[in-house]
């Protein structure tokens, strides 16, 4: 296996100074679902001016390698959790703080339990341990008919996929770099793909899972979050042994998109130096 | 300008850039029952349903932000009476998506009835197939397991075949076999006269060695002796143990004299064993078939030859 297999497999991108030219800790962006690595293009490029940031798309996702995606392994938030263990080793990033948007934080905090050395800090934006309700104790927001209905609709909207994206890559053909990166997210937009994603992720349930968290973890979350109402991110609070919570000045489940300044800024803020 | 874009039919959505609504034109709010202060600040998934909410956010809003573009993605709005108005929305991003995005909807309450029933019936072929295939597997898995149950079936007939035929201690011929070969010799030599012999082979002695030494070592010497007669054997052949310290050799195509030259073999083989609790003897007497011969005619000779050969002395051959 190459030395950057991992890397090459999750498109893996670096920002900002070199690890070995500051005393400042690697930040590793995380993106959550529907989208790729692109999605934190606003907030990295205000992180990179005194970090080093490494980017990278889940597998699956964005341009990652679709050859490398494994039906039968890629069922669960395990199989994601063991890839970003994999990746942060082979870049071998010292201890470096996870940014995980959405299921991605979750994802972060199943890799720190592997590795418990792993990160010094998980920084969650709208993490969700389960999001279907388990009465009485737990709200999560979604019915399972809820999530049913979801998966539905993203099989009715199938075609949205090739309807897009058909076009722009036949249009880039004058331009093959830019050319072969479209077709490769066109590759990856499988809706098959996504749907298993998306049921991995909306099916997940890692509550039994959290008192194992040790890792010093800081959760930003923000009004009128449909995803994960603040029910949950209460529950994530207490349950979580060492964790912090931020409200950010923004709204919405996609702060890093609305509000990229906002959400810089109070990860900068929340950042454990020391350790 | 503002009085057309207020009665067009179809929902008109401005957006800024942290998806947060700045205008909405009169049809959508008529579509919804609710007032444009409704949704003013608001983002656009806090009116729909929860499914589509999810699906704007996960898919439809990156997509946007990511492309630039989205087209003919089928949503569903929630209106004031909580009643689902599913649409077809497109979407595009202003030149800068940090600026903002329109959005437009048609509702399609009659397409997405047709659509449903598209899913629906997809769904229900598409389960009927997983049923097939599933109850093929089941039928393969127990056709395996048949042919499996067959394999072992066999094997254990053919253990049982074994049992039925052998001789526990010393792993030789038993009984049964003595007398299913007997009655297959006696038949062919009927039909064809080829002559067969008969030699049964006695231990001498071996009730008093048994006393003395134990049946342990009673045991051994039966399996020890048991080896020696069997080896030099003809594939033909047939070698059992009678029961106790009694012998059987059944040898096809072997006259009378033939047989005693056998037998004589045998017992100097057995007297050279040279066991460590003293030597062991053999007495046999040997007997050929003749016209006529039953199984106890041909086995009655053989009996009284070895009685001679113990009265005569024993660790001897006699024939008759």
């Amino acid at each position: 296996m190459p030395s950057n297999c991992f890397a090459k497999q999750h498109h893996a991108r670096r920002l900002g100074p070199p690890p070995e030219a500051t005393e400042r800790p690697t930040l590793v962006l995380a993106h959550g679902f529907g989208c790729d690595q692109h999605i934190w293009a606003p907030v990295a490029d205000i992180l990179a001016k005194e970090h080093p940031v490494v980017l990278f798309d889940h597998m699956g996702c964005g341009r990652s390698d679709m050859t490398a995606y494994d039906p039968k392994r890629y069922t669960n938030l395990f199989a994601y959790a063991e890839d970003l263990v994999n990746l942060v080793k082979e870049l071998e990033l010292d201890r470096p703080i996870l940014v995980g948007h959405s299921v991605s934080g979750a994802i972060g905090w199943l890799a720190s339990i592997k590795v418990p050395e792993l990160f010094r800090q998980v920084i969650a934006i709208g993490p969700s341990p389960r999001y279907i309700n388990d009465p009485p104790d737990y709200i999560g927001g979604f019915e399972e008919q809820d999530i049913h209905e979801m998966l539905d609709l993203m099989e009715r909207n199938h075609f949205e996929w090739a309807g897009y994206l058909a076009p722009i890559v036949m249009a880039a053909e004058d331009r093959p770099e830019k050319s072969e990166d479209l077709r490769q997210t066109f590759l990856n937009a499988d809706p098959v793909v996504s749907r298993r994603f998306a049921e991995s992720i909306f099916m997940s349930d890692i509550r039994e899972y959290l008192h194992q968290v040790t890792v010093p973890s800081l959760i930003l979350y923000s009004d009128q979050d449909v995803i994960v109402p603040i029910e949950v991110i209460e529950y994530l609070h207490r349950t979580i042994p060492n964790c912090d919570i931020l409200k950010l000045q923004a709204t919405g489940h996609y702060p890093h998109m609305s509000n990229p300044e906002a959400v810089a800024d109070a990860i900068l803020e929340g950042l454990r130096i020391e350790a | 300008m503002k009085h057309d874009v207020d009665h067009i039919p179809g929902g008109l959505i401005l957006l800024d850039g942290s998806n947060a609504i700045t205008a909405v034109n009169q049809t959508l709010c008529d579509w919804l029952g609710l007032s444009k202060q409704d949704f003013l600040g608001h983002a656009p998934e806090t009116r729909m349903t929860r499914a589509s909410g999810m699906y704007y956010l996960g898919h439809v809003l990156p997509s946007l932000r990511l492309h630039g573009r989205v087209e003919e993605v089928l949503l569903s709005f929630s209106n004031a009476a909580g009643k689902d108005l599913p649409v077809m929305l497109s979407a595009t991003s202003c030149s800068k998506p940090e600026d903002g995005f329109q959005l437009l909807v048609i509702p399609m309450q009659r397409r997405n009835l047709v659509e449903e029933q598209l899913q629906q019936a997809r769904k229900t072929a598409e389960q009927a197939v997983a049923a097939k295939e599933e109850a093929l597997q089941e039928v393969r898995a127990m056709a395996h397991e048949l042919e499996e149950r067959h394999e072992e079936l066999a094997r254990l007939n053919s253990q049982l075949e074994q049992l039925a035929t052998q001789d526990a201690l010393t792993g030789l011929n038993n009984r049964r076999v003595y007398e299913r070969e007997i009655e297959i010799h006696l038949a062919l030599f009927r039909r064809s006269k080829l002559p067969f012999a008969l030699i049964l082979a006695d231990i001498d002695w071996f009730k008093q060695f048994n006393d003395r030494f134990g049946h342990d070592i009673g045991d051994q010497v039966l399996k020890e002796v048991g080896q020696r007669l069997s080896a030099g054997m003809r594939d033909v052949d047939t070698l059992v143990r009678m029961g106790g310290e009694e012998f059987a050799l059944i040898l096809p195509n072997t006259t009378l004299e033939d047989a005693a030259v056998v037998a004589e073999r045998k017992r100097g083989e057995i007297e050279k064993l040279n066991s460590r609790h003293g030597t062991v003897t053999l007495s046999l007497g040997v007997a050929a078939a003749r016209n006529g011969d039953t199984k106890s005619d041909i086995y009655g000779r053989a009996d009284r030859s070895l009685y001679k050969a113990k009265s005569q002395g024993r660790n001897q051959v006699c024939m008759s």
